[in-house]
């Protein structure tokens, strides 16, 4: 009895101190409140009731952290030129917002570069967006959510803030890449988990079918990402992981399909896999780049110079970007590299060509920095500007909506999966 | 974008992971819904949905470095495996895999194209979107969260550990009362038999807008604000997400016998759970902040203040 009567006042002592002295993690204070900001509470939740009476009997409670990781800055993801407007869109993946600069943005400061609009908050429907992609005739910015939220939206160019998209349109799950063909009046949407490349109309949106879909076990598309619709050459080219298994729906919405026959994962080698454009179904690509020479290493995002026959690639892996001949086949070695310390190519998402101006951006997802180098440049070289999200010193936490823990004794570590 | 990050415990406020591991030899992929520390071998599991696989690091990897180990292969049935758990007494893995409605069995040590040693599976069993596993061997039970067709099923299945083929769950944790609609990772503390649940939100996950290719044909978003509708929930609407706590012995529409939830929390969408007994902490992985939150609850980890809530003495604030 004495021991409980101990127990229990250790207890009220403990919880006083844990409910009223753990308040010290601003940052994280910051970080949720921008969460909280864009991913206010639907309408649906204030149709519930209030805190049942049951509760009182349930230990734990509102207990605050003691302590929390949480970035405050945006993280760049994918990225887009509109050198016709003098403009750059980059994705955040961690604040679900869509920063829009000006393409001549950038430089050598320390400081954060300004954005000239950030579309951020609930209204706009951004979940963990990825690929982006804009159309300098129609004055739009398209960006995809990679999870939380299957859907594309589109914002005008004028759209700033809160802003409710002009117009979203449902597509899979684990979509990621995006680009459109003007002429063609198209967009191409990359699904990782489909392994898949969608095609809808450009102004297709809400639940619309796609106009057609390479799809199938000889696209030789395997967890695709960056995708290009290159209409001088008639082309579609998609950069790949190499990650492949089938896909049997797994939610619980789905019954269980006994009758496809099992065919086991596999790991490839990185590619990258161009296709007609105009394909449709299962379709052979006409060139794979892929083999040890390519260098290729969770190849992102890519672009495509039509003008001078290049395809430009953010080669997230060795924190490189590489640089092939457009009608490259096969294991071929890249005829430029951006590598090495001086660089400060840190986990690169996007890239983007702009030969209006001679320059190649680098959208970082590793630090808070997109980088704007010349064209042509190779080796280890320094970019000639640096568009920052964030102090120069800022950390970078790296999280893209984790969903599991492992907590390390030995070393004292917290593992967190992405 | 797929890595593993690994904090130092004390980590706070706006830091850098001590070590990384990333790249094309590591193997990995997006989804990794569920990872386990195996302390006794030094070694941690990585599920891979996108190839079908399962990974095995030795427990400092970072940088580049490839696995020490992969199951994968036409022997294996693994399909986009999403989450693990290791038994490090009995040397087993077990492996959740929705897109097979199984839970597979693995030794600990297996390597390559190896078939698992059991499989649950089938409609006895009622596993549908296994969205989690846990492994209790002190009281030799395995635990499967999953999303079930209904609220009945949208919960926690006990099994016994060595349970194989198509049997059904010894016990059933759902319902509305455990406010338990959407979550995903899970974790058991054997030295007192209680199972820590991250749930993302208290309302039922609707139905995305395609299923495989195909545009699901009765997907609307004002249909599926309908379906949220049916999962009536009792809990404060002031928050979506919450760690739960059950017993290893509940059963049935209980709810939880403790959370950690509320604005002080600052949980919001919390979808993976560790835990630090030796530290008496919580930790939540939170994909509404994009970070974690530790929790200081030296008292979930003692039988005594399990026993005194038990009997209606309340020790929180």
């Amino acid at each position: 009895m004495l021991r409980k009567i101990l127990f229990v006042a250790a207890a009220l002592v403990l919880s006083y101190f844990v409910g009223s002295r753990f308040d010290f993690v601003p940052i994280l204070k910051t970080a949720t409140a921008l969460a909280q900001g864009q991913r206010s509470l639907s309408s649906r939740d204030s149709k519930s009731g209030s805190r049942p009476a049951a509760d009182a009997s349930i230990g734990g409670g509102d207990i605050a952290p003691i302590r929390a990781v949480a970035d405050p800055y945006p993280v760049f993801d994918g990225i887009a030129l509109d050198p016709a407007n003098n403009l750059v869109a980059i994705s955040d993946e961690n604040h679900h917002s869509l920063l829009v600069y000006d393409r001549a943005s950038g430089g050598k400061s320390d400081a954060v570069t300004e954005p000239r609009r950030r579309i951020m908050g609930a209204a706009t429907e951004m979940g963990f967006v990825a690929g982006v992609t804009m159309d300098p005739e129609h004055h739009e910015v398209y960006t995809v959510n990679n999870d939380s939220g299957d859907q594309v939206t589109v914002y005008s160019y004028q759209s700033d803030g809160n802003a409710v998209p002009a117009r979203r349109l449902f597509v899979p799950h684990q979509s990621w890449g995006l680009s459109l063909a003007l002429g063609r009046g198209e967009l191409a949407v990359t699904t990782q988990e489909l392994n898949a490349v969608e095609i809808y109309s450009r102004t297709a949106k809400d639940l619309t079918k796609p106009s057609r879909q390479i799809v199938g076990m000889d696209t030789g598309l395997e967890d695709p990402h960056g995708v290009v619709m290159d209409e001088r050459h008639n082309e579609i080219v998609v950069s790949n992981h190499g990650n492949w298994t089938q896909f049997r729906p797994y939610t619980n919405y789905d019954p269980l399909n006994l009758d496809q026959k099992y065919v086991p994962g596999r790991f490839d080698p990185a590619s990258i896999t161009v296709y007609p454009i105009t394909a449709n179904g299962n379709v052979k690509p006409e060139r794979t780049i892929q083999g040890a020479h390519t260098a290729l290493n969770w190849a992102m995002g890519i672009d495509v110079d039509a003008q001078h026959d290049e395809i430009a690639v953010a080669n997230y892996g060795d924190d490189s970007v590489l640089v092939f001949k457009r009608d490259d086949n096969g294991d071929a070695a890249p005829i430029r590299r951006i590598y090495g310390p001086n660089t400060h190519i840190v986990g690169p998402v996007g890239v983007a060509v702009d030969t209006k101006n001679n320059e190649l951006w680098v959208a970082n997802y590793g630090d808070h920095t997109a980088l704007v180098f010349s064209r042509t440049d190779s080796g280890n070289v320094a970019p000639k500007r640096i568009v920052r999200n964030a102090p120069a010193e800022a950390a970078t936490c790296g999280f893209t909506n984790a969903s599991a823990a492992a907590y390390d004794p030995k070393r004292g570590e917290i593992l967190v999966p992405n | 974008m797929p890595r593993v990050s690994a904090f130092a415990r004390l980590a706070n406020g706006a830091v850098a992971p001590k070590r990384i591991l990333e790249g094309q030899a590591t193997h990995l992929s997006r989804t990794m819904h569920g990872m386990d520390f195996d302390v006794p071998h030094d070694e941690f599991f990585i599920p891979v949905a996108l190839s079908g696989a399962v990974l095995t690091f030795p427990g400092g990897a970072g940088g580049s470095e490839p696995p020490k180990r992969v199951i994968q292969g036409s022997k294996t049935g693994l399909v986009r495996p999403q989450t693990i758990a290791v038994d490090p007494v009995h040397d087993e893995l077990f492996v959740g895999d929705p897109s097979a409605r199984a839970v597979y069995v693995f030794h600990r040590t297996d390597n390559g194209n190896v078939a698992p040693i059991r499989v649950l599976q089938g409609t006895k069993s009622k596993l549908v979107e296994v969205t989690s596993v846990a492994v209790d061997p002190v009281h030799d039970l395995l635990i499967a969260g999953q999303r079930g067709p209904t609220p009945q099923t949208t919960g926690l299945l006990i099994f016994k550990r060595t349970d194989n083929g198509d049997v059904a769950p010894r016990a059933i944790i759902a319902g509305p009362k455990t406010r338990m609609y959407h979550f995903r990772q899970v974790v058991v503390d054997p030295k007192v038999g209680k199972i820590y649940v991250a749930v993302q939100d208290i309302w039922y996950k609707p139905a995305a807008p395609y299923a495989s290719s195909n545009v699901r044909s009765d997907f609307a978003a004002e249909k599926n604000e309908e379906a949220l509708k049916w999962t009536t929930s009792p809990f404060d609407p002031s928050t979506k997400g919450f760690i739960g706590v059950w017993d290893i012995h509940d059963d049935g529409d209980v709810p939880p016998r403790a959370v950690i939830r509320g604005p002080e929390s600052r949980l919001l969408e919390p979808g993976g759970v560790a835990l630090d007994p030796g530290h008496g902490e919580v930790i939540a992985v939170d994909g509404g902040v994009n970070g974690y939150q530790v929790y200081l609850v030296p008292q979930f980890f003692q039988s005594e203040f399990w026993s005194l809530l038990a009997h209606g003495l309340r020790l929180q604030p």
